[in-house]
């Protein structure tokens, strides 16, 4: 664009400047931008390399289209118990002595008991058995969607429950966040996508 | 001084929890990654604002564990899921901490607070000394559930780079909690320094020795008290016929594990006549102490009821004081000078005071208000009546505190 436009289109911007208010509460429905307006590769907002997710980052949950294939598993988050990890059950038996003493108390427990104070309910994902850098459990997947819902829900574009379901009325407001977001509408929770919701890959 | 507790109203809880406040931000952001350790949704507690309610009335069938609306609330919801609102104190817990509450209780407590040094795991209430200035007198009661708890707030906590404390008690008396909550300190929470307060008296069994080494803690501190140069002295303080020996074989053994090692002594009317002394024994028989911690006295629980044993004004100890600290200073051992305000130590002295005082205990007093010197001062505790209130207690002006900042290089 030559020197001479730019000033065209600044001289034109403060010539609207007054009006602009009223031009655009009246507008409505009426596109703001001229039918012949065209993106201009030059006019384009600058681009930061530092974004939430890195453009290269493994995103796990990408091809993750449709929920249906894991709709037997949704359950399943709820009824699986730990197995390993910290969260296993302990027991730490009460003291042998029961009067003061200068010697250190009988620190024998068992693993027997289950009376844990603070149960730590369903799985740990660490120790989750099928957990890789390359596949997701279903848990993880479904924990994913119900951010990607969280945030859509809070971005206005999701009414629904927060399920962790990828079900048609996520997809759909997805696809309209995207579409919004001038992001590629594919209905995907890939890296750009996350991006823009705020989301990192877990 | 912000407490570590406060009263919500609490709908819906029918089982004790360790819960993470998270906002919602930070929910969409991160998720269970807030935390360092594994964690599940069950285990945070939704920051829900009563505006952000209104905008998004969709939010409460989020699958979290509950609902922390910071307002007082006149019609909180009504869907059977956890939902504390209300707080007496709204300042008390907020994102980011560890509270633990348990059903019919309307007492919440931080466990963990975002940010603040003062962060300690709690190992147990029972001990095997009895210190006549103990400001959390032991109780003889089983509470190795302190352990569970301890392994779970672990996981709950942020991962950052912060100090953490461990403290009882004893903690050593629940060894094998004690070791299995380091070992996951180092695995989880990495970035965290570690400091432990101990008697040292149980490291007098050399297994520990093995057991330490094999942990390989790279940040872990033991602050471990020493309050004479002679058993009889220490032997009294401590009420417990051997301590002083048991110490001393512990913190040999506690060197021979390469373990970093803090002396700490609480200045009283009977460990200051001696303090140069101690000094002595120290530089000469534990030259691996890293740092010497010479503390003002923190005047609650039993100090209380041994007022007249223990009581003494620190302007009275002040030549010993600046001995003990300067032989130790150029002999190259590092000292700090704990829970002293400004105006009760000479500025010469200044440069080892340190502001020591957990934040959640920590205030200043009416004549505090006006000192100059009010932002790089100690304080007192919580605790400070004006029964233990030094006659040398008074406000620095301007000039005065000046020749505290110079003499701090």
């Amino acid at each position: 664009m030559k020197l001479l436009d730019r000033w065209k289109i600044l001289i034109s911007g403060i010539t609207l400047l007054p009006m602009a208010g009223t031009t655009l509460a009246q507008a409505g429905h009426t596109p703001l931008a001229d039918a012949n307006w065209q993106p201009n590769d030059k006019l384009q907002p600058p681009v930061f390399a530092d974004t939430l997710n890195a453009a290269d980052a493994v995103n796990i949950y990408a091809a993750h289209r449709s929920h249906s294939s894991h709709r037997s598993h949704s359950s399943h988050s709820s009824h699986y118990s730990g197995s390993g990890g910290y969260s296993a059950p302990r027991y730490y038996s009460p003291p042998a002595t029961s009067t003061r003493s200068y010697s250190a108390p009988s620190t024998s427990h068992s693993t027997s008991g289950s009376n844990s104070l603070y149960q730590s309910s369903g799985t740990t994902p660490g120790a989750s058995p099928g957990t890789s850098k390359t596949r997701a459990t279903n848990e993880q997947k479904s924990n994913l969607v119900k951010r990607v819902q969280t945030a859509l829900m809070v971005r206005q574009y999701y009414q629904g429950t927060i399920d962790g379901v990828m079900g048609k009325a996520t997809r759909g407001a997805l696809m309209a966040f995207q579409m919004d977001s001038a992001l590629t509408v594919n209905g995907r929770m890939d890296t750009p996508t996350l991006n823009s919701l705020g989301i990192k890959i877990p | 001084m912000l407490r570590k507790d406060t009263h919500f109203e609490i709908q819906y809880l029918n089982e004790p929890k360790l819960l993470k406040v998270i906002t919602l931000d930070e929910f969409i952001e991160q998720g269970v990654a807030v935390c360092a350790g594994a964690t599940q949704f069950n285990d945070l507690l939704l920051w829900l604002p009563s505006e952000d309610l209104e905008r998004n009335p969709h939010l409460v069938s989020l699958p979290v564990g509950g609902f922390l609306t910071p307002e007082s609330l006149t019609s909180p919801f009504d869907n059977g899921r956890l939902h504390l609102h209300s707080p007496k104190n709204p300042d008390v817990v907020q994102p980011g901490d560890v509270i633990a509450i348990t059903p019919g209780n309307t007492l919440v407590r931080v466990l963990y607070r975002r940010g603040s040094d003062s962060n300690l795991l709690f190992m147990t209430d029972r001990c095997n000394s009895l210190c006549l200035m103990c400001s959390q007198p032991p109780k003889d009661i089983d509470d190795r559930w302190h352990i569970e708890e301890n392994l779970r707030l672990i996981d709950l906590m942020d991962a950052g780079e912060e100090n953490l404390g461990i403290s009882g008690g004893e903690p050593t008396l629940y060894r094998d909690g004690l070791l299995e909550i380091l070992a996951k300190c180092k695995t989880v929470l990495p970035q965290k320094s570690v400091h432990v307060l101990s008697n040292g008296r149980l490291f007098k069994d050399p297994s520990w020795i093995a057991a330490l080494a094999a942990l390989g803690h790279p940040q872990l501190s033991w602050g471990i008290p020493l309050y004479a140069d002679n058993a009889v002295d220490h032997d009294h303080v401590v009420q417990a016929p051997g301590a002083f020996s048991e110490t001393v074989q512990g913190l040999y053994n506690l060197a021979r594990a390469n373990q970093i090692i803090e002396i700490r002594v609480v200045l009283s009317r009977l460990t200051t006549p001696r303090l140069p002394e101690l000094a002595h024994y120290v530089f000469r028989n534990l030259p691996f102490v890293r740092h010497v911690a010479l503390m003002g006295i923190e005047s609650t629980g039993l100090a209380r009821k041994h007022y007249e044993e223990l009581w003494i004004d620190p302007l009275d100890y002040q030549e010993a004081l600046s001995q003990t600290a300067y032989f130790l200073f150029n002999r190259g051992m590092p000292v700090s000078i704990y829970n002293l305000p400004l105006c009760l130590i000479p500025p010469h002295l200044s440069r080892f005071a340190r502001q020591s005082i957990s934040d959640w205990k920590n205030l200043f007093i009416d004549t505090c208000q006006q000192c100059a010197a009010v932002k790089h001062c100690s304080g007192f505790f919580k605790s400070h009546t004006d029964r233990w209130q030094s006659r040398g207690v008074r406000q620095l002006s301007t000039e005065a505190f000046s020749a505290y900042a110079r003499s701090a290089q």
